[in-house]
């Protein structure tokens, strides 16, 4: 049995939607695990969306004003890096370039994964079977180490100028669209999977009567209610972006110009921190890594949870 | 019947390797430039002599694939890069490092091989029998302390990224004095092989234990559903009714088909583990593939880099296999 | 009529004692901060050799006495009240160690849906030898041979005992329930819907099977059932039970031909009759009590045709009729002569 045949579907117009959203976040906010998360995600979100109002403008080497690698203290309250920069104002800045990565992935994610699932469920036939196989080979491959390999590979095409896009830096924007072309496999299955159960469903044999074509049924029938699939996957696609894209700046494929929390701890790796026991310069990006993860996660569960029918029954 | 779903899952691991070597290749032609560029990073003034030689020694003057089309209209090439390299793969040769002058490739994999065995292959056993026992433990007797105790650790540690956990495992251990570089101590000597095996016991110690406890949460969390979803079947009911004893419930009936999931978990998440396996070892300076993936990554050499995709891709892909196979051997329903 | 098998009695038997009689058995769930009283005050008795069927609507407590006899109550249940006495041993008071020595070598159950029942990655003939090794202490050897035997007699060629259960047809994994369920020479089988997941042919055969098995073995039968033909088939006496308590007991005979308990009446009316005028399936209306809160007095009360007012505030006593039916039914006080009460046409509750 798929999680995909379990959700309820059925064509709902849209003041009715409006409502059953509102009884469906009531729903959600019952539950302390996932308002925990959710707590938790606008918390993160919140620093994201302006860094500089909180803590200033980025530190860079020049601009530093700190001891190096000194302990915390009144006027740096999480200590300073190696090169005397503010830890906190480091970890600040390095949530929005973490969360942002992590959205933007995880949007070109679940697009491709989407579309291919919705495509794929829904034509059938040699198609369904093509776009199978492509998303069995990338569900096989390791695909961190596709990532790993890809990444160097585009960013040296790419060129190491100091262009930005949105305001993300050339190097960051390849690991985005890294991530984003390698993750999309295991969405794009449970996709398919929901699309292949709605695909018998009345209300599409209605449509064929009626002459819609198979681009309209897509769009306005099967879409629609594979929503909740697509939310529900999303998060947790955002939390393996967020990792994915801390470990590849781990390994030294960040951009120390821009740095992630991800990049944040490889600096301090090199340096020698934690040998150094100089645990401010690497927990508290840490912490917030496994903060953020850990949200997602509860987040992702209590929408499993809520959504999936079948589940809601036994527990 | 049983061979034909033997034969299969062959048939499948084959052609997914076929496809990675494809692949490998067509990653290869999207290398930025030619090795020529960066192996001539920063030197000024290379002469065009110089750059053909590099030219002819990689190959790069061959035509890319067996079917050439060009003004003197369609012909096949046998001399081309494409069976060259499949060739060459076939044979285990990889290439030569752009960065260790003149090794080949496989040496250098070969060379970093073992240390990655050693520390993985070690890592996943202490995983597997500790996260499968407490699993089972705490899917046995759920509610308990210590069920909820090693739940919460272990959400935690899923979120963990392995690396940070290395981090944060070095620094207690430098607090604590022992060794958290490399494999043995530099420079040192030995007076026989045990005071050898200890050295490296003890250099073993901390990456060891970030492995282990990276991947214990896991195990541990999969086993305890799986056990408490076979608990409720009936056939344990029926046990029960028997009068067998708990600890022979548990062993013959409950474990057995608690373990069919664990065991394709286990093997889905080797493509995970390989991705912490690269980072845990930079942590350490563990000079094993991890260690070496990242020197690759900072120096772009290319060849090694590609053997590494392709060695660590396969490993998975085989791992996948075993898992399959192992699973056949376990669930008669599967084989029929 | 049926043959007397010399069996070893436990230690502790007392060979005069009935083979089981249940006293006042009461037991109760715990849901969160309520109690469910889902068995409360179910008495009846079962002689050496006869097959006893208890009937009645889901969730009427047939399969909570069942589980109650051998201990097999989820987590969260206990029996709270009443004897379970096995040759005038009490189990009810029995530790989870001390039931023990009695499950499978006394009381063995065969499960309904024997699909998952059965452990899907062993042999069937594994899991008949199970019991024999572990609980008899039996070699590998002799429990396997024992085991094929066991799958003859049931029926099923030996061979097949090589087999996983899901290379089995309904059919034969049911009968290889049975064999293994004969595997400690029990002297009670109970049957929890045996027969329920099978089509009619399949039914037949099981059920036949069973009678043989008990001329043959003589075994005492306890059979769960809410189809009545199967307990009209094969049960000498039946126990109509209804929201944890007893509605009527007796001779099968007596209590199909002539029920009482207004309840019996209109269950067997619901019963489609082929033979008569075509008319409406009568049905009855309402659903069972909310065992969480219990109704007062008599629990069927709020759906009967005929209850009066002391039905409602005064539990009916058990009352034994001259012809040997129990009834649980103010309508047959104490010194009754047991005749029917007559209920209106269907359709009508009683006015109260």
């Amino acid at each position: 049995m798929t999680a995909a045949a379990a959700y309820p579907a059925g064509t709902i117009r849209r003041r009715s939607r409006l409502r059953a959203l509102a009884a469906f976040l009531r729903r959600y906010a019952r539950r302390r695990d996932g308002m925990l998360g959710a707590v938790i995600l606008v918390f993160f979100g919140a620093i994201a969306l302006a860094p500089d109002l909180l803590v200033g403008p980025l530190e860079t080497v020049v601009t530093a004003t700190g001891a190096r690698l000194a302990p915390p203290t009144a006027a740096f309250p999480l200590g300073t890096d190696h090169v005397g920069r503010d830890v906190l104002n480091l970890t600040v800045h390095g949530a929005r370039v973490s969360m942002i990565i992590g959205l933007l992935a995880t949007l070109i994610t679940v697009f491709i994964g989407a579309v291919v699932g919705v495509v794929s469920g829904f034509v059938g036939g040699r198609v369904d079977g093509v776009l199978m196989r492509i998303t069995d080979f990338f569900l096989v491959l390791p695909t961190f180490v596709l990532a790993l390999i890809l990444t160097p590979i585009i960013q040296d095409l790419v060129g190491s100028s100091s262009r930005e896009i949105l305001g993300i830096r050339m190097t960051l924007v390849v690991i985005i669209i890294v991530i984003g072309i390698t993750s999309w496999s295991s969405t794009a299955r449970i996709i398919r999977g929901q699309t292949l159960s709605l695909r018998e469903r009345a209300f599409v044999d209605r449509a064929r009567v009626i002459g819609a074509g198979p681009g309209h049924i897509m769009v306005t029938h099967i879409l629609p209610n594979v929503l909740n699939l697509i939310v529900a996957n999303a998060v947790l696609v955002f939390a393996g972006a967020v990792l994915t894209e801390t470990t590849l700046s781990f390994v030294g494929l960040g951009d120390p110009f821009q740095p992630s929390w991800g990049q944040l701890l490889d600096a301090a790796r090199k340096n020698g921190a934690p040998g150094l026991l100089a645990w401010w310069d690497f927990v508290p990006p840490g912490l917030c890594i496994v903060l953020v993860v850990f949200a997602f996660t509860l987040v992702g569960g209590a929408l499993d949870d809520l959504l999936n029918p079948r589940r809601r029954a036994r527990s | 019947m049983r061979g034909s779903y033997v034969l299969r899952r062959l048939g499948v691991a084959g052609a997914t390797i076929v496809a990675i070597v494809l692949f490998n290749f067509v990653l290869f032609r999207l290398m930025p430039g030619s090795p020529e560029r960066i192996l001539l990073r920063g030197i000024p003034n290379v002469s065009a002599e110089r750059v053909e030689a590099i030219r002819d020694r990689w190959g790069l003057n061959d035509p890319v694939l067996p079917i050439v089309i060009d003004d003197a209209g369609v012909r096949f090439a046998a001399d081309n890069q494409f069976f060259k390299y499949v060739t060459a793969t076939a044979q285990g040769d990889f290439g030569l490092s752009f960065v260790a002058r003149g090794q080949e490739v496989r040496d250098v994999l070969g060379q970093h091989l073992w240390p990655t065995l050693l520390l993985f292959g070690l890592g996943e056993v202490v995983a597997i029998i500790l996260g499968l026992a407490l699993g089972a433990y705490s899917g046995w007797r759920r509610g308990g302390p210590i069920d909820h105790i090693g739940n919460g650790v272990s959400l935690f540690l899923y979120a963990t990224p392995y690396f940070l956990l290395g981090m944060m495992l070095l620094l207690v251990g430098a607090a604590i004095g022992l060794p958290t570089f490399g494999m043995l101590t530099a420079g040192a000597s030995y007076p026989n092989i045990f005071a050898r095996l200890g050295d490296l016991s003890a250099h073993l110690f901390l990456p060891l234990a970030t492995v282990s406890l990276g991947l214990v949460g896991q195990y541990a969390i999969v086993m305890r559903s799986s056990i408490v979803e076979t608990l409720s079947e009936d056939y344990v009911t029926t046990a029960r009714a028997m009068g067998l004893r708990d600890g022979r419930i548990l062993r013959a009936h409950a474990l057995p088909n608690a373990l069919l999931p664990t065991v394709s978990l286990i093997a889905i998440n080797l493509g995970y583990v390989i991705a912490g396996a690269v980072t845990v070892e930079v942590v350490y300076n563990w000079p094993g593939l991890g260690t070496l993936t990242v020197e690759a990554l900072g120096a772009r050499d290319y060849p090694v880099l590609q053997g590494v995709f392709l060695l660590l891709s396969i490993t998975v892909v085989l791992a996948n296999l075993g898992a399959d196979l192992v699973y056949g051997l376990l669930d008669p329903r599967v084989r029929t | 009529m049926t043959a007397a098998v010399d069996r070893a009695l436990p230690r502790q038997a007392d060979p005069a004692a009935p083979l089981l009689e249940v006293e006042n058995l009461r037991t109760h769930f715990r849901l969160g901060a309520e109690t469910v009283h889902a068995v409360d005050g179910v008495s009846f008795r079962l002689e050496r050799g006869e097959a006893l069927g208890i009937a009645g609507e889901s969730g009427c407590g047939k399969t909570t006495t069942a589980l109650s006899l051998v201990g097999l109550l989820p987590a969260n249940a206990r029996v709270v009240e009443g004897s379970i006495k096995l040759y005038g041993i009490d189990l009810a008071g029995k530790t989870e160690d001390g039931l023990r020595r009695y499950r499978w070598r006394e009381i063995a159950m065969v499960f309904q849906g024997a699909m998952n029942a059965l452990n899907p990655v062993r042999r069937i003939r594994d899991q008949i030898a199970e019991p024999i090794i572990q609980r008899l202490g039996a070699n590998e050897r002799d429990a396997l041979r024992k085991a094929g035997d066991l799958l003859e007699l049931v029926g099923i060629p030996r061979a097949r005992g090589r087999a996983y259960p899901h290379e089995l047809s309904g059919g034969m994994r049911q009968r290889a329930m049975i064999a293994m369920a004969l595997a400690c020479d029990p002297a009670i089988v109970i049957g929890d819907e045996p027969t329920t997941a099978l089509d009619v042919m399949i039914q037949a055969q099981i059920l036949e099977l069973l009678e043989r098995l008990r001329a043959q073995l003589g075994l005492s039968l306890i059979l769960i059932t809410h189809d009545l033909s199967v307990i009209a088939e094969t049960c000498d006496r039946v126990m109509i039970m209804y929201a944890g308590r007893i509605a009527e007991e007796g001779l099968v005979a007596d209590v199909f031909e002539h029920p009482r308990h207004p309840y019996t009446q209109r269950l067997l009316a619901a019963i489609p009759n082929l033979h008569v005028d075509r008319r409406a399936l009568e049905t009855i209306p309402g659903s069972p009590p909310d065992l969480r809160h219990p109704p007062a007095g008599c629990r069927f009360a709020p759906r009967c045709p005929v209850a009066i007012d002391v039905c409602t505030s005064v539990v009916p006593p058990e009352v034994t009729l001259p012809d040997g039916v129990r009834v649980a039914c103010h309508h047959y006080p104490e010194g009754s002569d047991g005749t029917p009460v007559r209920l209106p046409p269907s359709g009508q509750v009683a006015a109260r």
